[in-house]
């Protein structure tokens, strides 16, 4: 909503009669035969028009008009009818400048959306036709009677259904945190695990060899979404790592925390950036060369949803820089930490006793 | 006696209904196997596996430094993100679709995405390539549009529209366009593999870099063995 009422001309022909969020015209001004006339102003600019008032009209981006009618200006010249109460308060200048203003802000806004937009348009196009390729294969292996291959297709089903839920997640709660109040005790090491069973598939097509190290049976207290957060960083870390590098995921236990660490060869964060990269909308300079598109919201979410844990989310880069393709690299980790809120036991049972028995 | 000497050159009407009866001698298969098709794409192609089984010759390329990469191959299909670093990253596989189409107009190029279709890369792709899909798009839909794709590469009939218009473009000059189509008409008609007529021709005209481009982008298709296999 605009400070000043405004006549909003779509693109495509309809249009809109708002009030303004802190002045009002007067009834005179502003009833159905002054609307007509203020719609048929075409040229963009200042106009004179219903008695004596005058008129801003300026297109937007994207071929809106934006009309602000009845305007009473300091610095222009008098209308020849006064209503009471009604005065001048601004100056040309200071409308121009506020309706400018509040045009680029709307086109950022509309930028943003878009590229939101698009990222999860190609995100869940991907995952459905990974879904829907795994399916058709799997249906050949089973008419062939391969059931090793069958399982394996389902397997890759089940992953590619993981990683849309993970992108469902991450759409529900990037747009309303306040929703995700109920908590549960999730089980860190196996919620990294599964995320990097989704991403082989797609580490192996770049020859990225991505390695999970560490063991935790620990329990961490939060919303049913802390997928989100290692599936980020991985497949931040593949996106962005060079063709055949390597991709380390550690897990540990600290006394009171666990600690979970990936580390890969990314574009070298500038100085500031290593902050700054966790705000929304912000991409490292370096990145932004490797690859174009990107919405700059992935990290911001991911520490989000780290503060609902009560932990911390940190990017740390190595001082070697390597250049690829004139990009400068190093070895980034990004280093999630978690406050233990008790241990998995039937894991631990399982897995642990499994492991004393190998060695 | 001008006429005389023009009606001496071959004409590529001559070719017009050539490849219908080639082709519909073959077996599906060993059609679709002997076109080459490259996938530009920096993720795994999902298609890929299902697409094999139908017997097309796919080899797949993460993403391309230059447009030459591709020249050996008759059919491109180009993802719209994620790939193009080395030309205008701005609208991505689009830029890469650009380039071979101004370079080698004769190549069929396929864009696909999984963004969406109304994007600034989405449209430059649009305008350029000569066909546009969704990356989930299903099997059979994928297959019809591939096959469509190969009846136009294997037809040298439509090819040589395609590089003729290519060299009006380049300005090359309507006598020795006479020529080199006369020369091209013979070279198929002769099953003449290594097109000698027309490199000769070629050779002799001094043609531009671009011009001699779309040319040997034309011959060096590996889709004329299947044309000219009895």
């Amino acid at each position: 909503m605009l400070a000043f009422p405004s006549i909003l001309v779509r693109s495509q022909g309809s249009h809109e009669v708002r009030d303004g969020a802190l002045f009002s015209l007067p009834p005179e001004l502003c009833d159905r035969p002054r609307i007509e006339r203020y719609l048929a102003i075409r040229e963009q600019g200042w106009v004179r028009s219903e008695f004596g008032y005058m008129a801003l009209v300026r297109n937007d981006a994207v071929g809106n008009r934006y009309i602000l009618p009845g305007l009473y200006l300091a610095d222009a010249a008098q209308p020849f009818k006064r209503f009471h109460g009604y005065k001048a308060q601004f100056s040309m200048s200071q409308v121009e400048g506020y309706l400018e203003k509040h045009l680029a802000w709307e086109e950022e806004v509309r930028k943003r959306t878009e590229s939101e937009l698009t990222a999860l348009v190609h995100d869940l196009r991907h995952l459905s036709g990974s879904i829907y390729h795994s399916a058709v294969e799997a249906e050949r292996f089973n008419s062939e009677r391969d059931w090793s291959k069958t399982a394996e297709g389902i397997r890759t089903i089940i992953a590619s259904q993981t990683m849309l839920r993970v992108r469902i997640d991450y759409l529900d709660f990037a747009n309303a945190v306040q929703r995700f109040d109920e908590t549960e005790k999730i089980p860190v090491f196996s919620r990294v695990d599964k995320v990097i069973r989704c991403f082989r598939a797609s580490a192996k097509h770049k020859s990225i060899d991505i390695h999970l190290g560490g063991e935790s049976y620990r329990l961490a207290v939060g919303p049913n979404i802390l997928d989100i957060v290692p599936y980020t960083l991985i497949e931040n870390a593949i996106k962005y790592a060079p063709r055949g590098s390597r991709v380390s995921v550690n897990v540990s236990d600290t006394e009171a925390e666990t600690v979970v660490k990936i580390s890969s060869l990314g574009p070298l964060l500038l100085a500031g950036e290593q902050d700054k990269i966790f705000e929304r909308g912000v991409r490292g300079g370096n990145a932004a060369k490797v690859v174009a598109s990107g919405t700059g919201l992935g990290l911001a979410v991911a520490r989000n949803v780290i503060d609902l844990f009560g932990g911390a989310l940190i990017a740390v880069q190595s001082k070697d820089v390597d250049y690829r393709e004139e990009v400068p690299f190093a070895e980034i980790e990004f280093r999630f930490t978690l406050p233990t809120s008790g241990e998995d036991h039937v894991r631990k049972t399982k897995f642990g006793r499994r492991k004393m028995i190998r060695f | 006696m001008w006429f005389k000497r023009l009606y001496s050159f071959s004409s590529i009407l001559d070719l017009r209904d050539y490849a219908k009866g080639k082709r519909y001698s073959k077996i599906k298969n060993d059609i679709r196997s002997s076109v080459k098709i490259a996938i530009i794409d920096d993720q795994k192609f999902l298609a890929r596996p299902n697409l094999s089984t139908y017997g097309y010759n796919i080899v797949e390329l993460p993403d391309i430094r230059s447009v030459t990469e591709i020249k050996d191959f008759d059919i491109i299909l180009c993802d719209l993100m994620g790939v193009g670093k080395s030309f205008d990253q701005a609208i991505g596989g689009a830029s890469i679709i650009k380039e071979i189409k101004q370079n080698y107009p004769t190549k069929i190029v396929i864009a696909y995405t999984a963004a969406r279709a109304n994007t600034s890369e989405a449209s430059v792709a649009k305008e350029f390539a000569d066909d546009f899909l969704k990356k989930d798009t299903e099997i059979s839909k994928w297959v019809e549009r591939l096959d469509d794709a190969i009846e136009v590469a294997s037809d040298p009939y439509r090819r040589w529209l395609v590089a003729r218009q290519g060299l009006l473009d380049e300005e090359v000059d309507i006598r020795r366009l006479v020529e080199l189509e006369s020369a091209y008409v013979k070279s198929v008609l002769d099953s003449d593999k290594s097109f000698s007529k027309l490199t000769e021709a070629m050779a002799a005209m001094n043609l531009g870099t671009h011009a001699s481009g779309i040319i040997q982008g034309l011959v060096s298709s590996a889709i004329y063995s299947l044309i000219f296999s009895k």
